[in-house]
């Protein structure tokens, strides 16, 4: 039980530093900064006509060198309109069908930018969409992954307190006071 | 001499903090770990909440409320329709005055006529998965970062997450500095240690 908690601690600590760090941005309201430094650059491109919808996102973004996440894609009067994002950019790719060219824009993310990214994605938005990229899936294992970890953590922590004789009593007010205030807010705000 | 008596109380201090910090936040944890897992699995059946909704709307008698700021309306009419949650939104409008207000699990609409004396109460209540998703997203923020016009228990809810982060951070550096003075378990530990730095350090400096 100490393997458990101390090993798989240590394994999911960096991970719990990004979900604690990006939760408090979060929690105040933190939006990232404007565009300040973004590139941009037209690319030359030919779309199969019978390509359509993520297909066609994809195929845009192999054609354009763009590798991420399609956040979103949507129709524009010149074509049609792709949201990339990555922990370290956000791209936007502006089609123009008839003059079959890629408008593309990449803006910088900054570090506090990359941290929320990792806490929100996959996510549950755009679900049908969601995990489009490698990265995105694997970061959705290791995000799944740092959740067992960390509930088998919690358990083993719960273990080693009640062993640990001297700290029982003091140990079970704080435990107690826990899910007391817990319950307490929960009542408060769901009443 | 002073120093190293000062370092003992310190390195048993951690102990006890790693401890109670733990056991106090236990159940916070948890639950946002729980949340945060159907979040990224947002398709699984038994978690289902919006095609799960019951949606209801009634018509009430109201007392038009004598305030001026709009704000003051909104909170007298919800206290007449015994109503409560966040405000996000009132939209005073020439042929109606609007609110839109949520609590985890509920989402209301109250629509006042303009004669202000009947008021259109359309509710969508979710059932526990959806109060499980609310409560993570819950910071008594907007969008755009301005703060809603939030419940005292809602802001109560918020120290509790900024509470339960620095707790982790503290938990998690506090652990580290428990580990590194158990020589015996240095190696294996680093490891441990390195492979999540590893991990994290790709996906935000890499990517």
């Amino acid at each position: 039980m100490r393997g458990i908690h101390l090993y798989m601690g240590l394994f999911i600590s960096p991970f719990l530093v990004i979900f604690a760090v990006s939760a408090i941005l979060l929690n105040h309201g933190w939006r990232a900064p404007g565009a300040a430094s973004a590139t941009h650059g037209q690319v030359a491109i030919s779309l199969p006509e019978r390509l359509k919808d993520i297909d066609r996102a994809e195929e845009v973004l192999r054609q354009t060198n763009v590798v991420g996440e399609i956040d979103f894609f949507h129709d524009t009067p010149e074509g049609f309109r792709i949201l990339v994002s990555r922990p370290s950019s956000k791209i936007t790719i502006d089609v123009n069908l008839a003059a079959k060219t890629a408008d593309v824009e990449d803006r910088p993310a900054t570090l506090a930018e990359g941290l929320v990214y990792l806490h929100k994605y996959p996510g549950p938005h755009n679900a049908n969409l969601r995990g489009n990229w490698l990265f995105t899936r694997l970061w959705g294992f290791l995000a799944d992954g740092t959740v067992y970890l960390l509930l088998l953590v919690l358990v083993a922590g719960l273990y080693l307190w009640l062993t640990f004789t001297s700290e029982r009593i003091v140990g079970l007010v704080f435990l107690a006071a826990g899910g007391l205030s817990f319950a307490i807010i929960m009542v408060s705000l769901i009443r | 001499m002073f120093f190293r008596s000062l370092l003992v109380r310190c390195v048993v201090w951690n102990q006890k903090l790693h401890i109670y910090a733990g056991l106090y936040l236990l159940v916070f944890v948890g639950f946002f770990a729980f949340s945060g897992l159907l979040l990224n699995h947002s398709k699984w059946e038994f978690a289902q909440f919006w095609p799960n909704r019951r949606e209801s709307t009634a018509e009430f008698p109201v007392k038009k409320p004598d305030f001026t700021s709009d704000l003051a309306k909104a909170h007298d009419l919800m206290g007449q329709l015994g109503l409560s949650g966040e405000i996000n939104q009132i939209m005073a409008k020439v042929d109606s005055f609007e609110i839109h207000l949520n609590k985890p699990g509920e989402i209301d609409t109250v629509t006042v006529n303009p004669a202000g004396d009947r008021a259109t109460v359309k509710q969508i209540k979710l059932n526990v998965w959806g109060v499980l998703n609310s409560l993570h997203h819950l910071t008594g923020v907007e969008g755009d970062g301005q703060p809603t016009h939030c419940r005292p228990a809602t802001w109560i809810w918020s120290l509790f997450v900024d509470a339960t982060s620095i707790g982790l951070l503290a938990l998690a550096f506090g652990g580290l500095w428990m580990w590194y003075q158990r020589p015996v378990s240095r190696i294996l530990g680093l490891i441990a240690l390195l492979l999540g730095v590893l991990c994290c350090g790709f996906f935000l400096l890499c990517l």
